[in-house]
């Protein structure tokens, strides 16, 4: 089961490259074989969901889950997950915030925007790719949601 | 707003006062002066016709049946008179009106005139009349009224503009609270923010220094096993050298990225617990600061034994505060209180406490091995230590306590003697939402 791909593409927004590259090494070894595309700003990946700007007109098709960071340059997480919650077209993306901040009330602030999962980059190796294996493990056995 | 209205109220009403004064003044300066010129006038002439009179009574005494044709030296008489008072007419009448003699004068009206009356042996023979003018003392009024208008506007002026003065001088003060109050509520806020995104911010990239450090770990642990694995391409010293750098210089390096990333993350997380205590919410509630000082003396039973401690809990106060506040001011002083008693005498500890008014005092007090006097204002910054490091610790005990401290509203200080002991004393506030005495 876990070496099945899923065939959907996961958005890693996070504009930290070693992050990017730790969690993309990660959730390779939990065994997730899906298309990663990373974009490094909040515009892009807003952009990248609605097929806006850039991706105006593209065909690719909807991410099955986001990976989201709070700290993104032009538009942060908080506004980005706003956005994705906040439009019929999006609404149903898992969004998975996956930040540094431990901060209760940012974490509070994620579940009430409607984020489905928030975890905290440890900066214990062990634990962070624990919790990236982890995650992997839930993005094989969740279900795919419908695109409407 | 309503300060506004008030100080618009203020100067009305100074205004009010300061005109009333002025025309006081304005008005009472001429008519008093003129009212006492006339009184000093009436007063001179009734004496001088008075005197007149007597001197040409002895005449008229000397002479009693032709004094009336004795004109030269009545007019003499006449003539006789104070330096200073030219202006006048005098004139002798007989007692049927008829004039006998005369002083004359030039008068411009208004006159003022007294008589006075002429006897010879009892009987009126006659009376002297001396007739002065007013225009004098009215012309002198006038200037004086003018002296009067012109002092009156000065007062009106001073009594106006000095309140306004002050009241702006006060508004200026009361701004530059204003925004001295409001700088320190921002960078109060900077501060905590400062500290929240430092913690953050600092976190990233070592998540990545961790993160790299373990996956070169990995790629090393992998790359030994693929040695075991297959032949060696180095021989001899290059050989002895591979295995070195490989087997102790590298895993020696990711020993040291690694504790010194613990180390740093530790620290990130103690400037993220001293930002967060800033913002917790208080509970005010009950507190038997007695009992919770010796539980707290419990869980340290051990180290106590250890220096042969002896104990001593004065009567503490019930409190009505934030618990975890005080339980954690408390646990951090006797903690440190205990931690550094130093091993060459046995221990003893004071824990006491004073009420006043409008505070409780709070007094650890121990006979460990103190604070160099410069070292006092250093304990109580984050990350700080003193004296021998023969303990261990993270230097954030007194930070901590500090900031609850000054959270509770109260403040703390330290008084200490190298070598021979340490007091620690911090103060609650009473009376306030946040600390009252229990009854
Ligand atoms: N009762 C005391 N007697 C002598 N020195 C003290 C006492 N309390 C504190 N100090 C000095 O003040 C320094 C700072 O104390 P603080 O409690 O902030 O940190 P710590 O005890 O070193 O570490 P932590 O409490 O974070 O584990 C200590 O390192 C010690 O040198
Ligand atoms: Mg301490």
């Amino acid at each position: 089961m876990m070496d099945r791909p899923l065939p959907v593409t996961i958005l890693l927004a996070e504009d930290d490259a070693g992050h990017a590259l730790l969690i993309e090494k990660n959730l390779r070894r939990s065994g997730v074989s899906n298309k990663i595309l990373r974009v490094d700003n909040g515009r892009e990946a807003v952009d990248f969901l609605f097929k806006e700007g850039r991706y105006a007109g593209d065909p690719s098709p909807s991410p099955f889950l986001v990976l989201l960071d709070l700290n993104l340059p032009e538009l942060d997480g908080g506004q980005v997950l706003r956005l994705i919650k906040g439009d019929v077209r999006t609404r149903h993306i898992p969004v998975v915030v996956l930040t540094t901040t431990d901060n209760p009330q940012e974490v509070a602030k994620c579940y009430e925007l409607g984020c489905n999962v928030y975890v905290t980059k440890p900066v214990d190796y062990e634990q962070f790719s624990e919790a990236i294996r982890n995650l992997g493990l839930f993005l094989s056995i969740v279900k795919i949601p419908e695109d409407e | 707003m309503s300060d506004d209205s008030n100080n618009t109220n203020l100067i009305r009403i100074t205004t009010g006062i300061a005109a009333t004064v002025a025309a006081a003044v304005a008005l009472i300066m001429p008519l008093g002066y003129f009212a006492v010129s006339y009184q000093y006038m009436v007063g001179s002439l009734e004496t001088e016709s008075e005197v007149s009179a007597y001197n040409i009574s002895k005449v008229i005494s000397a002479n009693p049946e032709l004094w009336r044709y004795e004109e030269v030296r009545l007019e003499e008489l006449l003539a006789r008179r104070k330096p200073g008072s030219q202006n006048e007419v005098r004139r002798i009448l007989d007692e049927r009106g008829n004039l006998v003699a005369e002083r004359v004068g030039t008068l411009t009206p208004p006159i003022i005139k007294r008589s006075y009356p002429l006897k010879d042996a009892g009987a009126d023979v006659g009376r002297i009349e001396i007739s002065r003018s007013l225009n004098p003392i009215l012309i002198r009024s006038i200037f004086v009224s003018f002296l009067g208008i012109a002092l009156g506007t000065t007062v009106f002026i001073t009594l106006r503009i000095l309140p306004r003065r002050a009241i702006n001088e006060l508004k200026h003060a009361e701004e530059k609270l204003h925004r001295y109050a409001r700088e320190l509520t921002e960078s109060n806020e900077d501060l905590k923010n400062f500290a929240y995104i430092v913690s953050h911010d600092l976190r990233a990239p070592l998540v990545n220094i961790k993160g790299f450090a373990g996956e070169l770990s990995a790629g090393l642990a992998e790359l030994q096993v693929l040695k075991k694995k297959c032949v060696c391409r180095y021989e001899g010293n290059d050989g002895e050298r591979a295995d070195e750098i490989l087997g102790t210089d590298v895993p020696e390096a990711l020993d040291f990225i690694n504790s010194s990333v613990k180390r740093m993350d530790a620290l990130i997380n103690s400037i993220l617990k001293l930002s967060r205590l800033g913002h917790r919410e208080l509970k005010p509630e009950p507190v038997a600061t007695q009992e919770m000082v010796t539980t707290i003396l419990k869980t340290l039973t051990h180290q106590l034994e250890q220096h042969g401690t002896e104990v001593v809990v004065g009567a503490l106060p019930e409190l009505v505060a934030d618990r975890t506040t005080l339980e954690q001011i408390m646990g951090n002083l006797l903690d440190n209180a205990v931690k550094y008693l130093g091993p060459d005498r046995s221990g003893r500890l004071e824990i006491f406490a004073e009420s006043g008014a409008d505070e409780v005092v709070f007094h650890v007090r121990d006979n460990g091995c103190g604070i160099a006097r410069e070292d006092i204002h250093k304990v109580f910054e984050i990350f700080r230590r003193a004296g021998k490091q023969d303990v261990q610790g993270d230097g954030m005990g007194l930070a901590y306590v500090k900031t609850l401290i000054r959270r509770l509203g109260g403040r703390i200080w330290c008084e200490s003697e190298l070598g021979s002991g340490t007091t620690f004393s911090f103060s609650i506030p009473l009376g306030n939402a946040r600390a009252h005495i229990v009854p």
